[in-house]
């Protein structure tokens, strides 16, 4: 219960991450008159390496929003799950824009918070649990609403009566106007904790294979990225590309780019097609789908972020987050009071817990 | 709001259920509408979204 009530209180800010990202470092790209040409790919990329000298672009990444800027992903390795930089471009004069910084500030303590409480892949598969765990007391939530309904009309809260009432009733009214929006929620965002074994799947088979049927020709000659670029939109023209991952990468292969390209209308702009292109002579490859399990997460994320209808939206999932946080918290409060345990005893059992001793039980609602 | 439990009757399950089925129904329409269109989509799940934060206003108002 404690850490869904985490869960719900770092989301808050994250909803607007986006928007608390561009107000705290303006990276808006200076509209350089009515330009619109594009400059060469592979000088903003030479231009990354020259800004962090030793490290590796892992990834090209397009701004889905915004067709004027490029991000370079850098690591210090390829395979490295972990970026070393994030870097912004004008796409259109090759112009640094900004360094992204990573590991710092308010909003990275709380997206951390939010991913893995700084504990890695464990961290994010415990979180997975106990979203799981909020699935199982919504569906228990729901069937004890008729019982304690019988005899009141939707959404009346005794406020006459004594306050152990009064926030059952609360829990029950927000519980059930929330059901919904919280076990969409909840599910998605327990489908986002599998997104690295997800994905590790995805190249542990269908990527191994793609590569496999395209080993040999070792070719020393390098590709232009904007060679590479180009064949990604003639491979796949009605799709635009989302990223590209470097030969090594974990998501390429060893000589390999794999153009992930992105539809145009709303919903195929969230699934990612792979297109295999040659590092040596720039050809297209191969073009395929990604699984059904991929898609699965890929449709997950803006069901939980929800960033896919605008600032009106982020705000209503703001206010249904804030009464999420009410029903859990009202939820803690009936569950101590049918426990017939006041908030000491509670503390007592937390310090007990803390000391290596567990209480008898915690997880309940 | 039914006059009938003032009479101390119980509700039936169709009575408690009404509500809390129209608003999940209005949420799920809400959370698919803006991921299918953008423009007219976005503006339904703005629409259908709210309703439920509204209606939960609205209670608390009422209950006062």
């Amino acid at each position: 219960m404690v850490f869904l009530l985490l869960l719900c209180l770092t989301g808050l800010p994250l909803i607007f991450s986006h928007e608390i990202d561009h107000w705290l470092h303006d990276v808006e790209p200076a509209p350089v008159g009515e330009q619109e040409g594009r400059v060469s790919v592979d000088r903003i990329v030479d231009a990354a390496l020259a800004e962090k000298p030793g490290d590796v672009v892992q990834f090209l990444v397009a701004d889905p929003d915004d067709p004027r800027v490029w991000f370079v992903r850098l690591g210090t390795s390829l395979r490295s799950a972990d970026m070393s930089a994030f870097l912004t471009y004008d796409a259109r004069t090759g112009d640094f824009l900004y360094d992204y910084p990573l590991g710092e500030g308010f909003m990275d303590v709380m997206l951390r918070l939010h991913v893995d409480m700084y504990a890695g892949l464990p961290g994010t598969l415990f979180l997975g649990a106990m979203g799981l765990l909020l699935l199982v007391s919504l569906v228990s939530g729901a069937v004890l609403y008729a019982p304690f309904m019988r005899k009141l009309p939707f959404g009346r809260i005794r406020y006459e009566r004594s306050s152990r009432v009064r926030w059952l009733d609360l829990h029950n009214l927000l519980g059930i106007v929330t059901l919904v929006w919280l076990f969409v929620v909840s599910l998605t965002g327990v489908v986002n904790t599998l997104s690295i074994p997800i994905f590790g799947q995805w190249q542990a088979t269908e990527l191994t294979d793609m590569v496999a049927r395209h080993e040999g020709g070792d070719n020393a000659q390098e590709a232009s990225l904007d060679a590479v670029l180009t064949s990604a939109r003639w491979a796949m023209p009605d799709r635009k590309l989302s990223f590209l991952a470097f030969p090594g990468n974990e998501f390429a292969g060893p000589h390999h780019y794999v153009a992930f390209m992105q539809g145009k209308t709303p919903l195929s702009s969230k699934l990612l097609s792979p297109v295999m292109i040659d590092a040596g002579s720039g050809a297209v490859l191969e073009t395929g789908e990604l699984p059904w399990y991929v898609s699965a997460l890929l449709v997950s994320q803006p069901l939980h972020f929800g960033d896919y209808g605008g600032l009106p939206l982020k705000i209503l999932w703001a206010l249904l987050d804030i009464l999420a946080i009410v029903v859990l918290g009202s939820g803690i409060y009936l569950w101590l009071k049918a426990r017939r345990t006041g908030f000491e005893t509670w503390f007592a059992r937390v310090g007990a817990d803390r000391n290596g001793e567990r209480p008898a039980s915690e997880s309940g609602r | 709001m039914s006059a009938r439990h003032r009479k101390g009757g119980h509700l039936s399950t169709r009575e408690i259920w009404t509500v809390p089925i129209l608003l999940g129904f209005v949420t799920m329409i809400g959370l698919i509408a803006a991921l299918l269109a953008n423009g007219i989509g976005d503006w339904v799940s703005w629409l259908a979204l709210a309703i439920p934060v509204a209606t939960t206003l609205v209670c608390l108002q009422r209950s006062r």
